[in-house]
């Protein structure tokens, strides 16, 4: 352990390495804190980027911006009550509260800490767990991890704010979406039209980039340029009464042990965490009256539970290659195409790229501390860009950025394509998210269902038979039929 | 009465449509396979066959009760589709440059009302922006112009 995590240290501090985890933090907390853009379109912006540095130098650099994406969120919903991200919507509830309360360096400063605290905690977990979970990841077998995705899946669409049915369908379109090309069992190219460019498939960015980018440009470009709720952010506001250190620690560590649970969960992510650990919080705190109205625990808890969270969903996707979130898969495509296979044995074959990343956690961090506490004045001025310069601004980055992957243009038509889908969808209040997470499991799901049933000779008993994935399915349904049934008990 | 009841239903219709695209798809040109060794069909067909399922009951469910949707904003929609188009198209004759301000200038129009100095500020700013982000500060390799 402590040679790995020397190991570690020596690679994660090399120059260029630190260079590139602050310049990625610093990116991509400046992209968080843009209202719209959150992690997935940051790390799909940079993503071109990292082609061009060695593997470890573009992970420990898409995992700044990722983590760095999620910080930035909290700042755009404590000023202006708009989640610059989804998972920080939660910070809004109390956050926003306290902003207009004149308290807003307090909770900016507080986030930071509750922040860094989930960070720090999510990578002890991750140290811990990570090597465990690969040796016991070598056990598994296809139905097993049938059903881990399958559990994702599940999970994904329940959590969904459309509802269950709509979530599920929304799955089946992404898994749909992605058969499209040529069928790696038996080379048989499926739902292309004969379009060539269709052979390998819809890439993952042009999906995310139409179905969140374009589809966001068009719903919002015409809104308003939000309004400050907050006098000018001073210095001398920063520091909380004596007695409210004290009372934001129990819920730094209950939001960081509830974002480290849901975090390591394929399919749920943050905002899940965020959102549980808030109406859990709200349960158990002794201050539970003051949440909504600006309650100190009610901005540490989720964002703990959200940073907690984000570390901790390395572990399925360094694991056992299973995705924990949509920017995951993204950093699982940067993998690959370093010629680094995710899996039970990534930590033994490429123990620098991995203890190296889990200590540039540690570094980036720090660097979201430091960054964020002196320069807090620039990100506030950053949310003053108006809408007009943002919108048509974003058009171009993502149009660019889409054309850079491949050089081609087919994708750019492809994502414009996909524009259309995402708005016409949430038209009728079919939430994109599930879609991505099904297009980026289906594939592999149809593998390892495949793989399982020649295995088990053609009988589907074998998910049922195997202690894990019987467990993983009975799960499933249960959550299925939990959240589909009509809320009649409720009414009564 | 029911056409409007329909047209409020047109996402759900959608997903049917492309349920059934699928379904079809897979049951004519690809071969399912037996249990054992499954086909290149097979999997398409089961998860269309549960969308088209669900589209069913979400469609019967919600033709129950009126279904609220939003109508679609045609002029920002529009727009920000022109843009990306443009984009498109100009790359390939003239290079990236010139397609990030045509881009950006179709996209101005998805805002609302803008000024002709603020329009052109933000057309200049974002063939400036693409310049010093993506070919001087990542270098990467594209055609700042072409055919000039």
């Amino acid at each position: 352990m402590l040679d790995n995590l020397a190991l570690g240290f020596a690679t994660a501090t090399t120059l260029p390495n630190l260079l590139y985890c602050f310049l990625g933090t610093f990116l991509g907390t400046f992209i968080g804190v843009l209202p719209g853009l959150g992690p997935l379109a940051a790390v799909a912006m940079l993503l071109p980027v990292s082609f061009y540095l060695p593997p470890e130098t573009a992970l420990v650099m898409l995992a700044g911006v990722y983590y760095g994406a999620e910080y930035g969120g909290s700042i755009a919903s404590i000023l202006l009550n708009i989640p610059g991200t989804p998972s920080s919507s939660i910070t809004c509830l109390d956050g926003y509260p306290m902003a207009r309360q004149g308290r807003a360096g307090v909770a900016l400063l507080m986030t930071a800490l509750a922040s860094f605290f989930g960070g720090v905690f999510g990578i002890l977990v991750m140290a811990g767990l990570a090597p465990v979970l690969a040796e016991f990841a070598l056990l598994l077998q296809p139905a097993d991890y049938f059903a881990v995705m399958l559990l994702g899946l599940v999970a994904a669409s329940v959590v969904s704010n459309s509802g269950t049915l709509r979530g599920v369908m929304m799955v089946c379109l992404g898994v749909l979406l992605g058969t499209v090309g040529v069928d790696v069992n038996s080379g048989v190219t499926r739902f292309t039209g004969g379009v060539q460019d269709l052979r390998d498939g819809v890439g993952l960015v042009v999906v995310a980039m139409g179905l969140f980018g374009v589809s966001e440009a068009m719903t919002s470009a015409r809104g308003a340029t939000p309004s400050y709720a907050t006098e000018k952010v001073s210095w001398r506001r920063f520091l909380p009464q004596a007695d409210e250190w004290l009372r934001a620690l129990a819920p730094a560590l209950r939001g960081s042990l509830i974002g480290s649970f849901f975090g390591t969960l394929p399919g749920t992510g943050q905002t899940v965490a965020s959102s549980i650990a808030y109406a859990l919080e709200k349960r158990v705190s002794p201050n539970r009256a003051q949440f909504g109205k600006g309650a100190i625990e009610g901005v540490v808890v989720p964002e703990s539970a959200n940073n907690a969270a984000a570390q901790t969903a390395f572990i399925p996707t360094l694991t056992l290659g299973i995705p924990g979130s949509t920017t995951m898969a993204l950093m699982i495509g940067a993998l690959m195409i370093h010629g680094v296979t995710p899996g039970p044995r990534l930590i033994s074959e490429h123990p620098a790229l991995f203890w190296g990343l889990i200590v540039s956690f540690l570094f980036g961090n720090l660097f979201l501390l430091v960054l964020n506490i002196p320069l807090i004045g620039i990100w506030v001025r950053l949310l003053q860009i108006p809408h007009y310069f943002l919108y048509p601004a974003v058009v171009v980055l993502i149009s660019i950025g889409v054309y850079s992957i491949d050089h081609n243009l087919f994708d750019v038509w492809t994502m414009l394509a996909f524009g259309f889908l995402g708005y016409v969808l949430r038209l009728y209040r079919y939430e994109p998210a599930p879609l991505l997470i099904g297009f980026i499991l289906g594939p592999m799901m149809e593998e390892y269902l495949r793989r399982a049933m020649l295995l088990s000779r053609g009988d589907p008993m074998v998910f049922f038979e195997r202690p894990g994935s019987a467990v993983l399915i009975g799960i499933s349904i249960v959550l299925l039929v939990l959240t589909a049934l009509p809320r009649r008990k409720q009414k009564a | 009465m029911l056409l409007k009841r329909l047209k409020e239903q047109f996402g759900t219709l959608l997903l049917l449509a492309i349920g059934l695209f699928f379904v079809i798809g897979a049951l004519s040109f690809l071969d399912p396979g037996t249990p054992r060794r499954m086909g290149p069909g097979a999997f398409p067909m089961i998860a269309g066959l549960v969308l088209v399922a669900l589209a069913c009951i979400a469609l019967v469910r919600d033709l129950r009760q009126a279904a609220d949707y939003t109508p679609a904003d045609w002029r920002s929609v529009g727009a920000v589709a022109v843009a990306v188009a443009l984009f498109a198209i100009v790359t390939p004759s003239f290079g990236v440059l010139p397609a990030a301000g045509a881009c950006a200038f179709a996209a101005s129009f998805a805002v609302g009302r803008l000024s002709h100095q603020r329009r052109a500020a933000l057309v200049a700013g974002a063939i400036a922006g693409v310049w010093l982000i993506f070919i001087v500060g990542l270098k990467l390799p594209l055609e700042a112009f072409k055919g000039f």
